[in-house]
């Protein structure tokens, strides 16, 4: 009795499923929408693996430039040292504050597809013991700044915008159109329910809507040529997060319908919850972050530098003797390789970088806050949960900027330490001491912490989805197609 | 007229009557407001932050104390952008511009520190302001409001009906366009308020430069925009068979013209005209591209400059050693490499702003689609928030720059005549010329933007013929 009725039940399933898919094959709009989706995706992926493409190459250039010029200058001072080569044939080998080193930040394989910040944060360090502070990430990038503005056409901004306008706008309306035109009663008049009618369109339409972009996120990176073996498990998160994000987005469309409206009503309802999570919460949620962590004023940090290198200008010439005083190994090795004005420079900008620690401490401290706060509050934000996880994924997140800046000062402070006593003596550097220089190698974020970050972001959008699918099951309940 | 005023009048008791409206324009009123007085309290701190700067580094500059002129000139000066007025109506892409530049010697930097680097991502997120509120949820508010405006008519039965009354239909859509777009603008009118009590109220220490007509030219832009909306919801309306229709449609128009097209104009602008990249750019400046002499080894185009300055000032002066020479000749010389150098920044500078001003206009024609993308250039170039006032500005900070340099290197020439390493007095850098800024003039704006603005004058006026045609052609059966 129990088989028969379970194998009812499934010829029914079956039946209605070919049904709704026969309907959704007749459906123009919605192949057309599809196809909107699936070109978009390719469009998008297609324009990304470009960008990627002049960075990686870009990338690769500067690996190879700095390899060749440590090659070359340990190749000099060794020939230096063994009688090989005079030092007139080789005049700035080994002089501590002509060496020096880049420092870039590593695109993934997959970077173009949510692009991000990653035209506007640095990701290209020049490190040496003559570069500034300030200085060591001015060689950026020269964007427009309307394209930074605006931002690109990349696949986030087709996941994060377009998609869940495809599926909740043909999703709300999945029952209201045939309840408009009485076609619903004769529906449900058959042993199936609202709910269950209603979950399954939204279903079928979210799948073939988000099939269709990830046929265009393969067509693309095919066309694309993308290599991805190195980043396999970022793609299977990328692709993780687009359909978490669009589960969300179909419950939000099964939410709409359990209300029962019209399909005017369903479709402005779609539309006022998309902009409210979409565009209005994402641009509230920076306002609070930055109003809640303001940073200070970058005019007041550049004065008080300003400040702080007149005082020490003027001290120049005792601060280079107070140092050989702390310093009196260094009177033996003295040598005039480097010019007193070098010396001198040298130590302003030491003296300058003490005395402006506590600010640059404060910004620090500032940006941190503010980060903290704006990751605080995108729990609240389905579209900032999936935004910063496609971000993540790709390698173009604030976190892994804001790593790759704090490694490059840590590399300059290291290079600096270890150029410092040469500079001062004004000598030049041995093979040895340069073959122990700080070596620029980006250290990626540790796995655990990309996993936990990613899980719990897939968790919470999960949470979002329960609730609001709990919310429409239990009016759908009640739907009634009279 | 009296049809009119009655049609604008039932709609605007039809809007009052639906919660959902009221609910919507006030939650609309609200946020203008907000965005208006949190916008305006910024950008006051913002330009009191800059005179502030401006006067500590004037102080800086002044108390370097007794030194070398050039090393004054290495230390130089920073130029801070200025921010302007109706920069809190529309912040335009200001974060993404650097806020000052550094002027040195024998070197023309970008501008520096852009806003949008500190702190928290700017990512896709938008930043709220009254111009964002305008150009993306008004025109969703004109849609919600009048999709339903003739083909709700037509779906109630009531548009035969008026019609049968002689109630022409041209007659009917004028009124209900006017009535969309007065209902916005009464939305309009606590913000407006507010923005010319702000205005009036602003501290007369602070230049305001012309913000009252950059702030009219604004409203004009803005006011043809909403007509043009409104224009397009009552033709959609007319067209479609049913208000359900009518309203996919203008869905769908809206997506596409605020949200879809100006992402795909401003990407295809830069695939179409990249920019150079920085590598590039340093090189060719490194290079001497676009200067008398150009050379892969610039150590070596400077050495020859400086062997020929040697060699025309001994003959001139009629000595035979540099140290006999009646000026300084290390100053001579680094003004020569000053001046030999400008035609290279000129040109890199000249062929980025070239790319720049390729792809606005490549988005501009883009306006053709999207009045959107018309309407954003418009608003940020008069707010003062577009690249054009970045480059004006660079463009004044490099003319200082030379000058600045010039007047350093001359006073070197001057007073350190056979000194070697000359030492100038404290109070050589009261006698150096400061920076003064003007920003672009409003007619100078307006003069660049003149495509866009026919371009969104002819989105107000299309869909309005558009209009009156549909509504000439369009037989009601009764």
């Amino acid at each position: 009795m129990v088989d028969r009725k379970t194998n009812k039940d499934r010829r029914l399933r079956t039946g209605l499923l070919k049904a709704e898919l026969a309907l959704l094959r007749h459906d123009r709009l919605f192949v057309i929408g599809s196809l909107f989706a699936l070109l978009l995706a390719l469009y998008a992926t297609f324009g990304g693996m470009q960008w990627q493409g002049v960075r990686g190459v870009a990338h690769a250039e500067g690996v190879m430039r700095v390899a060749a010029a440590i090659q070359r200058e340990a190749t000099q001072l060794g020939a230096i040292e063994s009688g090989e080569l005079a030092i007139s044939d080789a005049a700035a080998a080994g002089l501590p504050h002509v060496v020096g080193t880049e420092f870039a930040l590593p695109p993934t394989a997959i970077s173009g597809l949510a692009i991000g910040d990653a035209e506007l944060r640095p990701t290209y360090a020049s490190i040496s013991a003559t570069t500034r502070m300030h200085e060591m990430f001015r060689f950026q990038e020269v964007d427009n700044p309307v394209l930074l503005g605006w931002g690109r056409f990349d696949l986030a901004f087709v996941v994060i915008y377009l998609l869940p306008l495809l599926i909740a706008g043909f999703g709300c309306v999945a029952l209201s159109a045939d309840h408009e035109s009485r076609v619903l009663q004769i529906v449900l008049s058959q042993p199936v329910s609202a709910r269950r009618l209603a979950t399954l369109r939204v279903i079928l339409r979210g799948s073939v809507l988000v099939l269709a972009t990830l046929l265009g996120l393969a067509s693309g990176l095919l066309l694309g040529q993308a290599d991805l073996t190195a980043s396999v498990d970022h793609l299977a998160w990328f692709i993780a997060i687009i359909l978490f994000y669009s589960v969300f987005w179909g419950a939000v469309a099964l939410w709409i319908i359990s209300f029962g409206r019209s399909s005017e009503t369903n479709a402005l309802m779609m539309v006022i919850v998309w902009a409210v999570i979409v565009l209005i919460a994402p641009a509230i949620n920076t306002f609070i972050a930055r109003e809640i962590s303001p940073m200070p004023s970058r005019l007041e940090y550049i004065v008080a530098t300003r400040e702080a290198e007149n005082a020490a200008n003027r001290g120049g010439r005792e601060l280079l003797q107070n140092y050989l005083l702390d310093h009196p190994e260094l009177e033996a090795a003295r040598s005039d390789a480097v010019s007193p004005f070098i010396k001198t420079f040298f130590l302003v900008q030491r003296e300058v970088e003490r005395v402006i620690e506590p600010i640059v401490a404060r910004f620090a401290a500032a940006e941190n806050a503010q980060e903290r706060t704006r990751q605080a509050l995108r729990w609240v934000s389905p579209r900032d949960l999936a935004s910063e996880s496609l971000l993540w994924s790709t390698g173009n997140s604030v976190v892994r900027f804001a790593d790759f800046e704090r490694q490059a000062r840590d590399l300059r402070a290291d290079w600096l330490r270890a150029v410092e006593s040469a500079v001062v003596a004004g000598r030049r550097l041995t093979a040895d001491e340069f073959s122990q220089l700080p070596r620029p190698e980006f250290r990626e974020v540790a796995r655990a912490e990309f996993f936990q970050r990613h899980a719990s972001s897939v968790f919470v959008l999960l949470l979002f989805s329960i609730i609001v699918s709990f919310d429409a099951f239990r009016r759908l309940k009640k739907f009634s197609s009279a | 007229m009296g049809v009119i005023l009655t049609i604008i009048r039932r709609e605007f008791t039809d809007w009052w009557r639906d919660g959902r409206l009221r609910w919507l324009a006030g939650g609309c009123i609200l946020l203008l407001l907000s965005v208006a007085l949190l916008g305006w309290q910024s950008t006051i701190a913002v330009v009191d932050a800059r005179s502030a700067a401006i006067e500590q580094e004037t102080e800086n500059f002044l108390n370097q104390g007794a030194k070398n002129p050039h090393a004054a000139a290495h230390f130089g000066q920073y130029a801070f952008r200025p921010t302007l007025l109706p920069a809190a109506i529309d912040p335009g892409v200001d974060a993404w511009m650097g806020k000052m530049v550094w002027l040195e010697a024998h070197r023309r930097n970008l501008a520096e520190f852009r806003p949008a680097e500190d702190g928290a991502s700017h990512g896709q997120a938008v930043t709220l302001s009254v111009s964002w509120v305008l150009q993306y949820v008004v025109p969703l508010l004109l849609v919600i409001m009048g999709f339903a405006a003739v083909a709700g008519e037509r779906d109630r039965g009531t548009l035969a009906l008026l019609v049968a009354q002689g109630l022409r239909l041209q007659t009917l859509a004028l009124g209900k366009g006017l009535a969309m777009s007065a209902a916005i603008f009464m939305l309009l009118i606590p913000v407006v308020a507010v923005v010319i009590a702000l205005y009036a109220l602003t501290p007369t220490a602070i230049d305001t430069h012309d913000a009252g007509t950059r702030l009219a030219w604004m409203s004009l832009g803005y006011l043809l925009y909403i007509v043009g909306f409104s224009g397009v919801v009552v033709c959609i309306s007319m067209l479609s068979r049913s208000a359900r229709t009518a309203l996919f449609a203008l869905l769908i128009f809206w997506v596409s013209v605020v949200v879809l097209i100006p992402r795909l104009a401003t990407d295809s602008a830069a695939a179409r005209h990249p920019l150079p990249a920085a590598s590039d750019f340093w090189a060719a400046i490194k290079r001497g591209e676009g200067a008398d002499v150009v050379s892969e080894i610039p150590e070596e185009r400077a050495a020859r400059l400086r062997e020929s300055v040697a060699a025309e000032l001994l003959a001139r002066h009629g000595v035979g050693r540099i140290e006999d020479l009646p000026v300084n000749f290390t100053a001579v010389y680094l003004q020569r490499l000053e001046e030999a150098d400008a035609p290279a920044f000129d040109h890199a500078y000249g062929k980025l702003w070239a790319a720049q001003e390729n792809q606005r206009v490549s988005r501009s024609i883009f306006g053709v689609l999207s009045p959107t993308i018309s309407l954003r250039e418009i608003s940020m170039a008069l707010a003062g928030t577009d690249p054009f006032a970045l480059w004006h500005f660079g463009q004044a900070a490099e003319a200082h720059r030379r000058i600045l340099v010039a007047s350093l290197n001359g006073a070197q020439a001057r007073d350190g005549a056979g000194r070697g390493f000359y030492v100038a007095p404290a109070n050589t850098w009261q006698q150096m010329p400061r920076f003064v800024y003007e920003p672009p003039l409003v007619t100078a704006v307006i003069s660049r933007h003149a495509v866009d603005f026919i371009l969104l004058i002819l989105w107000a006026l299309i869909p309005m013929l558009a209009a009156w045609l549909i509504a000439r052609r369009t037989r009601i059966a009764a």
